[in-house]
Formats: structure tokens, C-alpha cells, sequence
């Protein structure tokens, strides 16, 4: 019986407005069998500071954040604004 | 293979009902003949941890905690997100507080904000007769009051905020995903 955990980004889904949702897993193996997978999990906002993010994720931002969809999205912001 | 087999072999050596097609689920009244999912379709269920981030303006400059701990169950498309934070400085950012980072993106409803139920321990001077509220927002949980000589909404800010206290909330509302 050999533990193990590994970490992993294992869901990048990028919605409609440009939001990014991120899931990491934690994965335990034993002997190399996963017997548990938890999840956690975070939204990156189109052209919020992306440079600490993990490779896969800030290559994606970069590639869907261009200028319109960052000025849509401050708009949507802006609509929805309750103050 | 007869339905019954097929149903069987869903059944992975784990025990574990395993639906073989992306965002495949459970269909209620047999009203959805179609492969995509539509609002009779039960498709998700997820649980996880998240952890939520105290922000002025957006910035989160100098602030720090003692603890940070946020947990959430998505089952269909709504989210319930469990959250406490014990703020032990309240940094130097300013504008509009906010708790970011929610593990999915509400959806757009407009106005239709998702209330929240939550405890305030001494991290906030709500102010003589206003009533302090949070609501759900694009990505966020705003951390608002009611003025009391107007009765209008105005956001706190880091002014309002002491060096350190906590909030434990729990709020439901709609993904967009």
C-alpha cells in the first residue's frame, strides 16, 4: 500500500461573458489506484490579474480576454451594479 | 442488450453509477427526447471547498486571516456555498467590499439578487439604524446596508471596516454553467 496526492487542474470552463471557472483536484492514489478525488474550485473575471494562475488556465484567459470581451463584461458588470 | 443490461453495465467495479455522456443526466417525466439537457434534466452534483477573499474595489491589498475556509454543493444548477473568514487586517485597499472567488459564476438575473444569511462579528461598524445586507452579484457577495436616514443601498467600504472580526454566510443561487 503506497499513498499518494497529487494536485491537478482537471476543469477549465470558460462561459458565454468570458468568465473562467477553474476546478483543482486533489487526487489520492493507492499504489498508483485512485481511491479519492476532492475538488476545489474558483472564477477568474475577464481582465483580472491572471499571473500567478497555473499555465494551462492563464493561456486560456489570455486567449479569450480580448479588449471587447473585458469592456462587455465591465458593462454587464456595470448594469448589474446594485450601488 | 436488453435494457436491463445496458443499465447494468453503467455499474463500474466501484459501485458507482457512471453516465458514459458529458452533461448526460437523469430525465424527470420523460419530457426531454432530446440528447441535450434541458430543465427536466438533473445533470450535476459536485461538492467542494473554495476559498473566499475579502476585496475593496476589487483590490485585496494588505489584508490578511486568521482563517479562510469556504465549502460549496452544486446539484443541478443551483449552488449553495458555505463561508467563514476571520479578517486579522483589514489592508489598505479601498471602494466597495466584497467577498470574491465564488466556486461558479452566478448566472445574469438582472435584479434578481440571491440573499444571503449570514453573522457579522465585530469586523464591521454597520452604523446607527442602517441595516447591513449581502446579496449575490456577477462573481461576488457585496457587502452592502440600507441607510437609514434615506433608506437607500450604499456599499461598506474599508472605512467602515474594523482591523479584524469575522463573517460566516451561507447563500444559495443560480450557476450560470
Amino acid at each position: 500500500m503506497t499513498l499518494a496526492s497529487s494536485t491537478i487542474i482537471d476543469r477549465i470552463e470558460v462561459l458565454e461573458n468570458g468568465v473562467v471557472q477553474v476546478r483543482q483536484a486533489q487526487v489520492i492514489t493507492d499504489s498508483g489506484n485512485e481511491i479519492a478525488r476532492n475538488f476545489s474550485r474558483w472564477v477568474l473575471t475577464p481582465g483580472e490579474d491572471v499571473s500567478t494562475q497555473d499555465a494551462k488556465v492563464k493561456a486560456i484567459c489570455e486567449a479569450v480576454w480580448s479588449a471587447d470581451v473585458i469592456s462587455a463584461y465591465q458593462a454587464q458588470v456595470a448594469s448589474q451594479a446594485k450601488v | 442488450m436488453s435494457n436491463a443490461q445496458y443499465l447494468a453495465s453503467l455499474v463500474n467495479s466501484s459501485g458507482n453509477i457512471v453516465l458514459p455522456v458529458a452533461n448526460a443526466g437523469i430525465v424527470f417525466n420523460n419530457t426531454n427526447t432530446t440528447a441535450s439537457p434541458t430543465s427536466t434534466t438533473q445533470n450535476d452534483y459536485e461538492t467542494g471547498t473554495w476559498t473566499p477573499v475579502l476585496s475593496f474595489g476589487g483590490s485585496s491589498t494588505g489584508i490578511t486571516y486568521t482563517g479562510q475556509y469556504g465549502s460549496y454543493t452544486k446539484i443541478g444548477n443551483l449552488v449553495t456555498v458555505r463561508c467563514y473568514i476571520y479578517v486579522s487586517s483589514k489592508g489598505t485597499a479601498t471602494g466597495a467590499s466584497a467577498i470574491t472567488t465564488l466556486p461558479f459564476a452566478p448566472t445574469n438575473l438582472g435584479q434578481l439578487y440571491s440573499s444571503v444569511s449570514f453573522y457579522v462579528s465585530n469586523l464591521i461598524t454597520i452604523g446607527s439604524g442602517n441595516q447591513i445586507e449581502l446579496n449575490i452579484n456577477n462573481t461576488s457577495v457585496n457587502i452592502n446596508y440600507v441607510v437609514a436616514s434615506s433608506g437607500a443601498d450604499a456599499a461598506y467600504n474599508n472605512t467602515s471596516f474594523n482591523s479584524s472580526g469575522s463573517i460566516w454566510f451561507t447563500a444559495t443561487y443560480q450557476a450560470t454553467f
